[in-house]
């Protein structure tokens, strides 16, 4: 406990005035002759205890009421020692940490804490002695330094917090205490790190490492201005993740989402709906959680039919509450043209069954001839020797499904046209001469080198669960089990010792079956059978269609873009050349937000790229090249899921006596809410309300006393 | 004659002395008064007959009786007589405390001096005797009315100035008491109650008529000192220094309970008690005791 008016602890000497009082009508004594001492004897002889008592009890309150009186006077509060030096003037160096992280936009319902933090920050500047120095950190899973090196113009520190704004990215105070505390080190005189934050304890991942470095210069002071509370009024309910369930967005047909809903309050929730919008227009669908106990999570599927071919926003939606950021999550898609695949294949006559890759095309587009034109996947078969090196950029994913030998320069655009992007499936089968596949570019494009065909012992599938992500849906046994597939001939995989590698699917007797490899930009898929029934029962089986397109969303040739970022991770696509040096405009998720200029379209290598890097603000974001009017990019930038959880660590965090245990949630008093601004700091609180309150109470008690024993003695 | 004059308040006498002081109780006289006499003599009404004894005066022989049966009676008689008032006056030193003008030394005096004149002037004898730890000065016994002022002056000359022994005086007094009157004890009655009532009950042995004054102090009855007070005993070395607010509860109980059991001894003895604050007028006082006495026969 400090005093902010010590002086006034100087008062104490009042103490004394009771005592001085009792003394001075002691010594003001008048003499009486008395005739009934006998009486007077008798009743000394009973009281003289009681009167002691009484006498002491009386004298004691007094000196405590007027001791109470003093030290509320003095202001005593529970700030630290150096915040009450700061009163008395004394110049130092601090470096101010603001939080600006998503769950600091949590809302008492007047104000959020990152306004109360902001507020109080600017109270602890306005308060600051002359000739001290300030830096500034915003903090969030990174940091920004508007202010980085201490300076003493005070108001340029306060004109930045003024600033500042809330932003979506999550809480790490490892790398702003780092700056911060190397801005301090070589600082003479006194220092300290200021940190306003609601505290959070997913920020304090890195805890043991802060601690050790503010460990090396214990000169430096770090203290936490955190709120009394860590929880909010009415829970929390958020939408912790947003993904797709449908392998490949096609316009016009259904996509399916998974929206995993969260509880982070302390009391059930019942009834929650969650509804789906595209493109920010009214929700064209929903669901509705029954019951979600408190911590629990609940994946939510949603479905909608997507619009058209081109980049669209998909926003799940919660009822709003008291933190907002984490009640939408959008995600991002860019829905392709309809495209065009090649199967290269062998045949035994002219009828399209005849052809080994007649089961693969018929999976690929699973529809009736005469709905297959409008198919988002058109299918073109031919043979080896049909096969032209300079068409095969058209497709986006060429399958070699019991392929003739391929001719060098087929070999070689090929590969060529995986290092592009392109997605290539390698299916060898009869006709497929294994020592093609011996000799460059396959030896680098495969994932595995090929041996000869032979009969596996035990041909069956390996049974699950599965990890890789292409057949997780067959973990499920409601979607049926692949360990009844069965290889009757094989070609042995052989696994190269350095290649980064996936193997995909297994045979029981641990051979791979299925192996994947990325190409520079491309992908390579290798089976060890082609998809004939006498190689395989895979294309008999029903899991063979999924599994084709899922294949297919997998390898085909889709934008570079990363649609989906985390706040603040750039934006980077790749963009037609046409627009090289066009100004980009970024209309960000805000509904009055407007297009802002961030910068041109630049050429990397031979393309040209949009960099976007203000990704702060989560929701869908509209990039502008030029003066046009549409998008012509979207992207969707969500909020780390783990801002939601409100939980927080005491103030006293950074001792490393302190015990690194979140405080359990608890519903915020009456009297943090009362509190001015909704921020309860208990480093800050000052006591003399409370204190003269006590002096009340004591001096309430005095009287009775003082009446009792008047009573008593009459 | 200054003595006097400060002791007889005319306005006390006015009216004290129509209601006099009738002798309750037979009393012994040595002189034919207003008061019946316990002696059956030869004076004035016939009261019985007696055989006679050898030693009996011939002269109370009933000659008429002898000579009608040959048998010798003793005539008897009642006789009105004057009575003796002994006034026993507290002079120990705490009747010199007085919070007022007035000390209850001073009251008693007065009150003394009231008595006798109402005493002599209906031709009743008067004895006081002025005590503390034993009898100091005695005024010889006087039916006269004009020796009330050496009376007066032998009372305002004696100055109160050692502790008191209420039981000795009282006790010695009745040894020496040869004839039954009325005695009237002055006094604050601040020692032992049990020891003042070892004396009274004494005193009533000689069949005497006891009235008994209490001299207090309003003070002392209400004890409403305010303030740091140091106490010094009149009779005693206590000192005490104390707040006597805080005590005032205490004291009035004890001081009650003192009073009670002075009323109680009083009351076992048949005595007439009154009490006399010093800060009511003495008519007052004298005038209501003369009243409830003659009320009460």
């Amino acid at each position: 406990m400090n005093f902010l008016s010590p002086a006034v602890l100087a008062g104490l000497g009042a103490v004394t005035l009771p005592i001085a009082i009792h003394l001075l009508n002691k010594l003001r004594v008048r003499e009486v002759r008395w005739a009934a001492t006998r009486f007077l004897l008798t009743a000394v002889k009973r009281d003289q205890r009681r009167l002691k008592v009484q006498d002491l009890l009386l004298l004691l309150l007094r000196c405590a009421v007027l001791a109470l009186l003093v030290f509320a006077f003095a202001r005593p509060t529970f700030q630290p020692a150096d915040k009450i030096a700061m009163a008395t003037g004394a110049p130092f160096t601090v470096a101010v940490l603001l939080d600006q992280s998503a769950s600091m936009g949590a809302s008492d319902g007047v104000q959020t804490r990152f306004e109360a933090a902001r507020a109080q920050a600017l109270n602890f500047l306005a308060a600051f002695p002359a000739d001290s120095a300030a830096a500034l950190f915003l903090v969030h899973d990174g940091y920004s330094g508007p202010v980085a090196r201490p300076s003493t113009d005070i108001a340029l520190v306060r004109r930045n917090v003024e600033l500042a704004r809330l932003g979506d990215r999550g809480t790490d105070f490892k790398p702003a205490l780092h700056a911060a505390f190397e801005a301090l080190r070589n600082v003479p005189g006194r220092r300290e790190i200021h940190l306003f934050t609601d505290n959070q304890a997913t920020g304090w991942s890195q805890l043991a490492a802060i601690r050790q470095e503010l460990g090396t210069d214990p000169e430096i002071r770090a203290v936490i201005h955190a709120p009394a509370s860590s929880t909010l009024a009415g829970g929390n309910l958020a939408i912790t993740s947003l993904k797709p369930d449908t392998a490949t967005p096609v316009a016009g047909q259904p996509f399916r989402l998974l929206a995993e809903i969260a509880n982070f309050g302390d009391t059930p929730v019942t009834a929650v709906r969650v509804t789906l919008a595209i493109d920010g227009n009214a929700p064209s669908a929903d669901a509705v959680v029954d019951q979600l106990a408190p911590g629990g999570s609940r994946y939510v599927p949603l479905l909608v039919r997507l619009p058209a071919s081109g980049y669209h926003t998909l926003t799940a939606s919660l009822p709003p509450d008291r933190l907002t950021f984490d009640n939408t999550r959008t995600f991002a898609l860019e829905i392709a043209p309809p495209r065009s695949v090649l199967i290269v294949e062998s045949r035994t006559g002219p009828a399209p069954w005849q052809g080994s890759g007649h089961f693969l095309a018929s999976a690929l587009v699973p529809v009736p001839p005469e709905q297959a034109s409008s198919y988002y996947l058109q299918v073109e078969r031919k043979t080896a020797a049909e096969v032209q090196a300079s068409q095969l950029s058209n497709y986006s994913v060429i399958y070699l499904c019991d392929a003739g030998p391929l001719s060098p320069a087929v070999s070689t655009a090929l590969a060529d046209f995986v290092k592009s992007g392109g997605g290539l499936v390698v299916m060898p089968g009869e006709a497929t001469p294994a020592s093609v596949y011996a000799s460059d570019p396959w030896v680098g494009l495969l994932p595995a080198s090929l041996g000869l065909p032979l009969e596996p012992v035990d041909g069956a599938f390996a049974p699950g669960p599965y990890n890789h992500p292409l057949l997780t849906p067959w973990n499920d046994p409601a979607a049926g089990t692949l360990a009844a597939i069965r290889a009757a001939r094989a070609y042995p995989l052989l696994e190269m010792p350095g290649r980064d590698a996936d193997t995909i699917l297994r045979l029981a007797d641990g051979s791979p079956f299925i192996m994947s490899q990325a190409y520079e930009n491309g992908r390579v898929v290798l089976f060890a059978a082609p998809p004939v029934p006498s190689w395989t029962n895979l294309p008999l089986h029903p899991a063979f269609v999924p599994l084709m397109h899922r294949l297919y969303a997998t390898t085909a040739r889709t934008t570079a873009a990363k649609l989906n970022l985390a706040p603040g991770e750039p934006f980077q696509a790749a963009v037609a050349i046409g627009g090289l040096n066009k100004d980009i405009y970024l209309r960000g998720p805000a509904a009055d937000a407007r297009p802002i200029a961030v910068g041109r379209v630049e050429l990397v290598g031979n393309q040209a790229v949009v960099r976007i890097k203000d990704t702060a603000a989560a929701g869908a974001h509209a990039v502008f090249i030029g003066q046009n009017e549409h998008p012509d990019l979207l992207f969707a930038v969500q909020p780390p899921d783990g801002e939601s959880d409100l939980r927080s660590f005491a103030a006293d965090i950074l001792d490393p006596a302190v015990a690194t245990t979140p405080k359990v949630a608890r519903a915020p008093s009456s009297e943090a809410l009362a509190k001015k601004g909704g921020f309860s700091l208990p480093t800050d609180r000052q006591l003399w309300t409370w204190i003269l309150c006590a002096a009340a109470v004591l001096s309430i008690a005095e009287l009775l006393c003082a009446l009792r024993a008047s009573r008593s003695n009459t | 004659m200054a003595a006097t004059h400060t002791l007889l308040d005319p306005d006390t006498l006015s009216r004290a002395e129509p209601l006099g002081l009738m002798a309750r109780r037979v009393v012994e006289g040595y002189r034919v008064g207003e008061h019946r006499s316990p002696f059956n003599g030869f004076a004035i009404e016939f009261s019985q007959h007696r055989e006679y004894s050898p030693g009996d005066d011939p002269r109370h022989l009933d000659w008429k009786i002898l000579g009608r049966s040959d048998k010798y009676y003793i005539k008897q008689y009642e006789q009105d007589t004057n009575f003796v008032a002994h006034l026993l006056i507290d002079g120990s030193a705490s009747m010199n405390f007085g919070s007022a003008k007035i000390t209850k030394m001073h009251y008693a005096r007065g009150l003394s001096a009231c008595l006798a004149y109402l005493i002599l002037q209906q031709r009743d004898a008067v004895t006081a005797t002025l005590f503390d730890d034993r009898p100091r000065d005695t005024f010889q016994r006087t039916d006269s009315l004009g020796k009330i002022h050496n009376l007066c002056t032998r009372l305002t000359a004696f100055e109160p100035a050692r502790p008191g022994n209420i039981r000795a005086c009282l006790e010695d007094y009745a040894a020496r008491l040869t004839s039954r009157g009325i005695v009237v004890v002055i006094s604050d009655l601040l020692d032992d109650p049990e020891e003042f009532l070892h004396g009274l009950r004494r005193l009533s042995l000689t069949k005497s008529e006891v009235i008994v004054f209490q001299i207090l102090d309003h003070e002392e009855i209400s004890f409403t000192l305010d303030g740091t007070v140091r106490f010094l005993g009149l009779e005693d070395d206590t000192r005490l220094q104390t707040s006597p607010a805080d005590l005032r509860k205490s004291y009035l109980k004890a001081f009650n309970d003192h009073q009670q059991t002075v009323r109680r001894a009083c009351e076992q003895c048949g005595v007439h008690y009154t009490l006399c604050d010093t800060s009511r007028p003495l008519a007052e006082a004298l005038s209501g005791y003369l009243a409830f006495r003659r009320r009460a026969g």
